[in-house]
């Protein structure tokens, strides 16, 4: 199959790129190992910054920052909330770093407004009162898994092929060119052999293996990060810690969840993934100091990301993206680093160099163009109100004849199950969850396992038994460190599923 | 909501009245309603049948985590009922607007001598059952307790609470204790009205069970009875105060057959009636069925919105101050 561009990795930079390219009119394809979003795309605690976290440190970062997200807010509202963010410095924070911030935010045109501490209380009840200053910016949060999907589903509509279960196995390189690349399509099982032009590595942490397949070397320091899934909307904004970027600094709300992140320490491997009792405990602690309600939260899964960052990676390093290009592979062009809230801007930066180096003229359609509509006000049951804010523009192809729930933690109803499994892109158990975010809730799959899987065979998918055992075991992961009322949960999952019937019991 | 420690078991579930009702599935339930749905930004937009419950508590005594199902179910409905426009919602509110009361007064015997007692039949028992209402003031009469039922006494308010309508509870709340405030003591009928004046007004009121529970009663019916637990009596005030209901009755010498679904809702509750009348009436008819497969004379209870719902079916129901004599009337 020949193609102009292949880009491999569909996280949200390649996503982008293979949508920015698409509706130039340039013929590519993008293939996906996993799902869309697998690495660090999908393991952030979906924020849409502002730029405050970088004005101080990352100013060229900050400035990015604030541009794209003016930019996504219009043109893919349905995935975004709105929340606003809040930092907030409390006792024993350096208290100089508040001013510089805000010439920072200045400098870099991040909106800022500082707040005194009765309007920080009134905008934010859950606020520790011992908070010293607070500065308000237009954070958000945004849903990636919602936001890749639609770009995908943009760059299929103007004629890109985007394939995920296919795993890049092989590059065959001639006069120092790459000229055919391997991949295994786990549906079918075949071997597909893709013609390109240019080949874009776009896999994220994977980038330096992908590299190594065409000779090539890619530096990239990998650093995890652990974040705390909280039930419940704990805070009406994203609330941030004034202080330089350290651990624990950041509460993210969305969907029907807060997100508390992050952590940082250097990652053996992209799989590298898994929290420790540890981070949680640092989350938990520096959290609950901002919002003291924290300190008796639920935690409902605790999960981890690597950032592929340039060069050496840590808490310094830039947060922009590179090209890096090579010899070896003259046509192969790696992109670096980057990060969710950037990611067109990175797409359209690189398909304006693919373009150039293809001799095609047409330009970057992605700022203005909508990848789905604003959230709607349709009424009646919540799962009907969250249509649009999960699908989009696809909303609409929900039947609503059958209006059973599915997942009763994300009222989820059968017929979002069925429409995506309808689609080309569901192959597992854990697809659909990404998609419906049936699973996700605080009961991580007991409600929803079997009828997910009695949905999937009647839609006829691929291995349904190995594929709910993946997602059981997937779900499980992430409750290594439960306590309180969430290991009496999954107490009770283990009972049903493992004890009553017999799935993915080990010794 | 936050912090909530629902594990999925599903006995809210299996406990719902609503949801076992071939007229009532169209009801979220009560897991859906008070508990996942408070959790997200969209809750506003659950829809007019999230308020299908008839606040009956029973999912509530169900919960292995004691969540308070009812009370997250009720703030829902403060939040969203604004929004919503069930006729016979909005019907109840007209009532209360234009005279005070939440159906029309049929009652005309007041009495207003100036006594240290308040006897509050509460809205049902001053309109559609005024007569309960006169046969109760007798009883307490002849118990030696000298009672006025005052004109001046409105909705308490807890109907209106049921469809959000809190500011509007609240004028209600001023008025009766206004009217309050020249007692010394308030006995009422309704369980409904008895919760609200205690929890939400901190009057110490006395529901009529209460009442007679320390007097010599006889029995004034013949037969088998069975009994028709009010939900707001036992799950809203006190299991307590449901005992004392049996333990009038059978102190006086009443036939009492127990029955297993006695303590289970009737469908007359929570704003049921008056918004979803298919249901209540559903809910009424399938209950009277299990009644009359008993082979009771009727049924006995202590709560107007029980007598009425489960009165139109056909039964024969009677409040519980109906159903016995004071000892020294004969």
């Amino acid at each position: 199959m020949r193609k102009d561009v292949l880009i491999i990795g569909g996280g949200a930079t390649g996503a982008g790129i293979v949508r920015d390219l698409a509706l130039r009119g340039v013929e590519c394809a993008l293939l996906e190992m996993g799902d869309y979003c697998h690495g660090a795309s999908g393991g952030n605690h979906g924020l849409l910054h502002s730029g405050g976290r970088y004005v101080v440190t990352d100013p060229p970062s900050a400035m990015e920052c604030a541009k794209e997200n003016a930019i996504l807010r219009r043109t893919a509202p349905f995935c975004i909330e709105g929340t606003d963010g809040l930092f907030v410095s409390l006792p024993g924070d350096d208290p100089s770093f508040a001013d510089p911030f805000l010439k920072g935010c200045k400098g870099s045109g991040v909106p800022a407004e500082e707040l005194t501490a009765k309007e920080a209380l009134s905008a934010e009840p859950g606020l520790s009162a011992e908070a010293l200053r607070c500065i308000a910016v237009q954070d958000g949060s945004i849903d990636p898994f919602a936001l890749v999907q639609a770009n995908v589903d943009s760059a299929r509509e103007a004629g890109a092929m985007v394939r995920n279960h296919c795993r890049v196995t092989d590059m065959v390189l001639e006069g120092g060119m790459v000229v055919r690349v391997k991949a295994l399509d786990r549906r079918s099982g075949e071997i597909l052999t893709i013609v390109p032009e240019i080949v874009i590595n776009a896999a994220g942490a994977w980038a330096p293996q992908v590299a190594a397949m065409a000779g090539c070397e890619v530096a990239m320091g990998l650093d995890q990060g652990s974040m705390l899934v909280v039930d419940g909307r704990l805070c009406g904004h994203v609330v941030n810690r004034l202080r330089p970027p350290s651990d624990g600094d950041i509460t993210v709300p969305n969907h029907t969840a807060t997100v508390l992140g992050t952590t940082s320490r250097p990652a053996a491997s992209p799989e590298d993934v898994a929290p420790s009792r540890n981070d949680m405990e640092l989350l938990l602690r520096e959290t609950s100091a901002m919002l003291p309600a924290l300190r008796h939260c639920r935690v409902v899964r605790a999960y981890g990301g690597v950032r592929p960052l340039p060069g050496r990676g840590g808490r310094g390093a830039s947060r922009t993206f590179s090209l890096i290009t090579d010899e070896r592979a003259g046509n192969l062009l790696s992109v670096v680093g980057g990060k969710l809230t950037t990611y067109r801007l990175m797409a359209e930066r690189v398909s304006d160099q693919v373009c150039n180096a293809l001799g095609a003229r047409a330009g970057c359609r992605t700022r203005t163009e909508p990848l789905g509509p604003p959230a709607d006000e349709a009424g009646g049951s919540v799962a009907l109100a969250r249509l649009r804010r999960k699908y989009g523009f696809k909303a609409t192809t929900v039947s609503l004849a059958d209006q059973r729930m599915l997942c009763s933690c994300e009222q989820v109803l059968r017929a979002e199950a069925q429409m995506v499994l309808a689609g080309p892109d569901a192959l597992t158990l854990s697809d659909v969850m990404r998609r419906t975010r049936a699973g996700m809730g605080y009961c991580q799959g007991l409600d929803c396992a079997l009828s997910l899987q009695e949905l999937m065979m009647e839609a006829g998918g691929t291995e349904p038994l190995a594929s709910l055992t993946e997602f059981l075991e997937e779900r499980e992961r992430g409750q290594a460190l439960a306590s309180g009322d969430q290991l009496r949960q999954e107490v009770l999952r283990r009972h049903v599923l493992q004890g009553v019937y017999g799935l993915g019991e080990r010794e | 909501m936050t912090d909530h420690g629902c594990i999925k078991c599903g006995s809210c579930l299996r406990a719902c009245p609503v949801l076992s009702d071939p007229n009532g599935t169209g009801f979220p339930g009560p897991r859906t309603v008070g508990v996942d749905v408070p959790r997200f930004p969209e809750r506003g937009r659950i829809g007019e049948r999230a308020l299908m419950c008839t606040m009956c508590h029973a999912c509530e005594w169900a919960c292995p985590s004691g969540l308070e199902i009812t009370g997250a179910m009720l703030q829902l409905r403060a939040e969203v009922s604004p929004g919503l426009q069930l006729p016979g919602h909005l019907r109840m509110r007209e009532n209360v607007r234009s005279f005070g009361r939440a159906v029309r007064t049929e009652f005309t015997g007041w009495r207003e001598e100036g006594n240290r007692t308040l006897y509050f039949p509460g809205c049902i028992g001053l309109g559609p059952l005024a007569a309960m209402t006169t046969t109760a003031s007798s009883l307490l009469t002849a118990l030696g307790i000298e009672h006025d039922i005052s004109s001046r006494a409105v909705c308490c308010g807890s109907p209106l609470l049921k469809v959000g309508a809190l500011a509007e509870a609240k004028v209600l709340q001023h008025r009766n204790m206004e009217t309050l405030a020249a007692y010394e003591r308030v006995i009422t009928s309704c369980p409904g009205c008895t919760y609200q004046l205690r929890e939400v007004y901190g009057v110490r009121a006395e529901h009529m069970v209460e009442v007679l529970k320390a007097k010599d009663l006889r029995s004034k019916v013949r037969g088998k009875w069975a009994l028709q637990l009010p939900c707001h009596l036992k799950r809203g005030l006190s299991p307590w105060s449901a005992e004392a209901l049996v333990h009038v009755l059978t102190g006086a010498g009443v036939d009492i057959v127990r029955l297993p679904v006695e303590d289970r809702c009737c469908g007359g509750g929570g704003g049921m009636l008056a918004g979803f009348p298919a249901t209540a009436r559903s809910m009424a008819h399938n209950k009277a069925d299990t009644y009359r497969a008993a082979g009771v004379e009727g049924v006995i209870t202590a709560c107007p919105f029980c007598a009425l719902n489960l009165g139109r079916e056909g039964l024969r129901v009677l409040d519980v101050s109906e159903a016995v004599h004071a000892e020294k009337m004969r």
